[in-house]
């Protein structure tokens, strides 16, 4: 029991940290960011082949993929963003929706279209809990989420960068009086959002098989994380990741893995049916 | 355009004749068949997409639902083929409303996302109910259509039928463009909130056109099982309700001609395109984003800006 | 009893208050004047009213029925129209499918006999486009009917707002600054317009900025500042009043 509630948590916080990074991007242009799911596909290859292709130690495999990500995150909205920032939103969607077809074929073509897995940085250790042994990778995965939530919540309320890339969220016409440079802010929202996909494509490597059609699952799982802890919360986020990965590791268990992400679905509609607004979330609504 | 009438009988008359040249050759056939059929589809996403102006990924799940409900009605229940196609386009309007309902409360970006999550739950269901849907097996032998004595199975015949019901379907849904209903979606798409303060009600409205257009993907649906006569979950992913949406973008996305179009490029392309390869899904993915970035009209804008006079002011552009 | 009555009506945007305790009661067939300065809470008056934004407490009362937590579209087809201050325009529109959008009523089975094509459906359209012409004649828009919106100049949109609005027949038509943007011309048009408006029975609220044409039309005017109400009267009571005077020159943009 307490194996399947770590082993849910894992990956729970696996889905709020891809959320996150999702839920960055979206407050910061106001659209969807179709394409977040495939840079997190990136970054776990970056991650293998930075450990299998050049042998790299696991830190410095990470180090790679976060980088490459990152660089990959400023390309991006570079092409995918900037040309159509004055366009509506919607633009911006389908934008992304294209990216995400090109990474991930670009994907098959480089890394091939066989699954791969790694050991990842604690192989197979397993620790002793009472009477429970649990995977030292699903507590690194638990430990390294719950440091990137609070250093981003560190990040955005006490540094002046921070803070400007909040006020540009907020509102970009404030933030441009403000005398904020927000097309940097944007840029650098993605580059962070990048940044932190390839950690959570990294971290999820020992626990699922990368492929390069894993991007859909990935962003599908994100977006549920997000409706349930709150549209557009942070916080929410991670409440949501934690609380799908746990349930879905639950009824994987007790009911039917082929099921599992049925039922994820299911619990989405409810919430939209019965609390549009999450746990977290304000309501919704257009702008008046 | 200036008489849409026209363009559309010029359309209808070379529709009519496409097929003629190319009797003998099965693959051309095959290929014709194909547009038509994706046609349709796209005219169905084009109501959503079009008209209201949500992306909509989840169209795989209706194109799903009409082909196993058509094939399960004509094998198991022994219905006839035209009560089939109603019943496979009465399922995926019922399951249309159905999603509708949940998906339409939340803001337009999100909505893309359940849409999309539909679509998955429509195909996990369709790959893992093995004991209806025979999983990735698929069903064999869905029946070639017949209208009492007279049997389709010529592929010439199934052109035909499949252009029938694209001509209907588009019948209707310009009928519907046309109406009151049409105008309160184009209203929707420009303003939400004005549409509401004018009487619309955009609940409503919204779940008519996704009813709608889930009941045209449904008989589009049918028509592929009875002439391909296979059907397996593989078909209907993410990546069919994708080119669905380029298609209509292609094409110019509002309008039926715009979508007929853009079927037939799309449907034909990766054909021509074979030799690409692996190449060829990376340069799609490409050419989606330049097709935003530089044509966001589609080739009906393009067309209607080279039929426009010189200087004349470009629609769109007096908006603030 | 009031055609529309507000009653302790606040709307709060985080710590803003917008409209503090606002009590405001329109007469049946007045035309009343809104005016304030710059975010005094005037347009988040109209949203409130229209619906289109919750109150955060209060209420709103329309002919003895209380208006709060219904539906902007319930609350049109109960007769409160409304033009908005940024046009909202319905691009891929006519000027002539603008009005008709606001003429027609939506029951569901109608859709039926539509993409059937009958005759009755028929019949309703060509109702439908006769009314809307008429409309579109009484705001001198009927030459431009089949231009797209979104290419008129910015004083025939307000025009066009104002005839989607008269289309739902309203007893109640709450214009958000009509004459912004309006050349000479147009706002003499829309002079007589509100007057015609109210001559066929109808009350109109009125928010304006151009101070010559509220004062010359409206019966009675309320002000507005951070919210609340600050005077109400006849134009000429309203213009002497020290506070309305206060209000405009303390911030520096007084009545034109
Ligand atoms: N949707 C909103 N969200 C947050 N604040 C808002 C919103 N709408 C209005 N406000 C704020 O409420 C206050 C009142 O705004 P409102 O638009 O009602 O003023 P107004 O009297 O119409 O001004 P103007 O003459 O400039 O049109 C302003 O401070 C404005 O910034
Ligand atoms: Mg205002």
């Amino acid at each position: 029991m307490l194996q399947l509630v770590v082993n849910g948590l894992a990956i729970g916080a696996i889905y709020a940290l891809v959320s996150c990074g999702f839920v960055w991007v979206y407050n910061a242009v106001g659209a969807v960011n179709f394409a977040h799911g495939e840079l997190v596909m990136v970054g776990a290859f970056l991650g293998v082949s930075g450990s299998l292709a050049l042998g790299l130690p696991p830190a410095a495999a990470l180090l790679l993929a976060v980088l490459g990500s990152a660089a990959l995150g400023w390309l991006f909205q570079r092409t995918a963003y900037y040309p159509v920032r004055t366009r509506p939103a919607i633009t911006f969607i389908i934008v992304s929706i294209g990216m995400s077809i090109l990474l991930r074929n670009s994907a098959l073509v480089l890394w091939g279209p066989d699954p791969l897995s790694l050991p990842g940085f604690m192989g197979r250790t397993m620790v002793r809990l009472g009477a429970s042994s649990i995977s030292a990778n699903h507590l690194l995965i638990i430990g390294a989420t719950l440091a990137t939530f609070g250093l981003q919540h560190l990040f955005f309320a006490r540094t002046r960068l921070g803070r400007q890339m909040e006020a540009t969220a907020q509102d970009q016409e404030a933030a441009r009086l403000m005398g904020i440079q927000v097309s940097r802010m944007i840029a650098l929202t993605f580059v962070m959002s990048a940044a932190i996909a390839a950690l959570a494509g990294y971290l999820v490597v020992p626990v699922i098989f990368v492929s390069a059609d894993m991007g859909l699952f990935v962003i599908l799982k994100a977006f549920i994380a997000m409706v349930i802890g709150g549209f557009g919360s942070i916080p929410g986020t991670l409440v949501g990741g934690i609380f799908l990965g746990v349930l879905e590791v639950l009824t994987a268990f007790y009911i039917s893995s082929h099921y599992k992400d049925v039922f994820a679905f299911l619990l989405l509609i409810l919430i939209l049916l019965l609390r549009p607004e999450g746990f977290f979330g304000e309501k919704v609504g257009e702008k008046a | 355009m200036r008489s849409p009438r026209l363009v559309w009988s010029v359309t209808a008359a070379l529709a009519l004749l496409l097929p003629l040249p190319f009797a003998r050759s099965d693959y051309v056939l095959f290929l014709l068949v194909m547009c038509a059929n994706h046609a349709l589809l796209a005219v169905s996403l084009n109501v959503v997409f079009g008209y209201l102006g949500l992306i909509a990924l989840g169209h795989a799940g209706f194109y799903g639902i009409g082909a196993y409900v058509s094939a399960a009605l004509t094998m198991w229940a022994g219905l006839p083929f035209a009560l089939a196609l109603l019943g496979a386009a009465l399922a995926a309007a019922l399951s249309g409303l159905a999603l509708a309902i949940p998906a339409l409360r939340v803001r337009g970006h999100y909505f893309v996302l359940i849409t999309l999550g539909f679509g998955e739950i429509v195909r996990l269901i369709l790959l893992n109910w093995k004991s209806v849907t025979r999983g990735t097996d698929g069903v064999v032998g869905v029946p070639a259509p017949a209208f009492g004595p007279l049997t389709i199975s010529s592929k010439m015949g199934f052109y035909y039928l499949t252009l029938l019901v694209a001509v209907l379907a588009i019948l209707l849904t310009e009928r519907l463009r046309r109406s009151k209903f049409g105008r309160a979606l184009i209203a929707i798409r420009g303003s939400e909130m004005a549409a509401a303060t004018s009487g619309v009600d955009p609940a409503l409205a919204k779940l008519l056109a996704f009813t709608f257009s889930a009941w045209i993907a449904g008989s589009a649906g049918s028509l592929y099982a009875h002439f391909y006569t296979f059907i397996s979950p593989e078909v209907f992913t993410i990546d069919i309700s994708v080119a669905a949406l380029l298609m209509v973008l292609l094409g110019g996305a509002g309008s039926n001609l715009g979508a007929v179009v853009g079927a037939g490029l799309l449907t034909l392309l990766p054909e021509a395109l074979r030799f690409l390869k692996e190449l060829y899904l990376i340069l799609y993915g490409a050419g989606i984003v330049l097709v935003m970035v530089f044509m966001p009209d589609g080739l009906v804008g393009i067309a209607r800006r080279l039929g426009r006079p010189r200087g004349a002011v470009r629609a769109g552009e007096a908006v603030p | 009893m009031s055609l529309l009555e507000a009653a302790a009506l606040s709307k709060h945007f985080g710590g803003l208050a917008a409209v503090d305790r606002l009590d405001l009661r329109v007469e049946a067939g007045e035309i009343r004047g809104l005016i304030g300065p710059n975010g005094s809470g005037k347009t988040t008056f109209l949203n409130l009213v229209s619906g289109v934004l919750p109150p955060s407490s209060g209420r709103v009362v329309f002919r003895g029925q209380c208006l709060v937590g219904r539906p902007p579209h319930a609350i049109a087809r109960m007769g409160i129209a409304r033009t908005y201050q940024v046009p909202r325009i319905f691009r891929g529109l006519t000027v002539l499918e603008h009005v008709l959008v606001a003429r027609a009523t939506y029951q569901p089975l109608s859709l039926v006999p539509i993409l059937l094509g009958t005759r009755g459906a028929r019949q309703e359209e060509a109702r439908l486009r006769a009314e809307a012409e008429e409309i579109l004649q009484l705001v001198r828009l009927w030459d431009a009917r089949d231009q797209p919106g979104e290419i008129l100049p910015h004083g025939l949109k307000r025009l066009l707002e104002v005839g989607r609005a008269l289309a739902l027949a309203p007893v109640l038509v709450l214009l958000d600054e009509p004459a912004a943007g309006m050349i000479e011309r147009e706002v003499l048009l829309l002079m007589r317009l509100i007057q015609k408006i109210r001559s066929q029975g109808a009350t109109v609220l009125l928010v304006e900025h151009n101070m010559p044409l509220v004062m010359s039309v409206a019966d009675r005017v309320t002000v507005l500042d951070f919210g609340r109400k600050i005077a109400e009267g006849s134009p000429e009571e309203v213009q002497r009043d020290p506070a309305v005077l206060e209000a405009y020159l303390g911030r520096g943009d007084g009545p034109a």
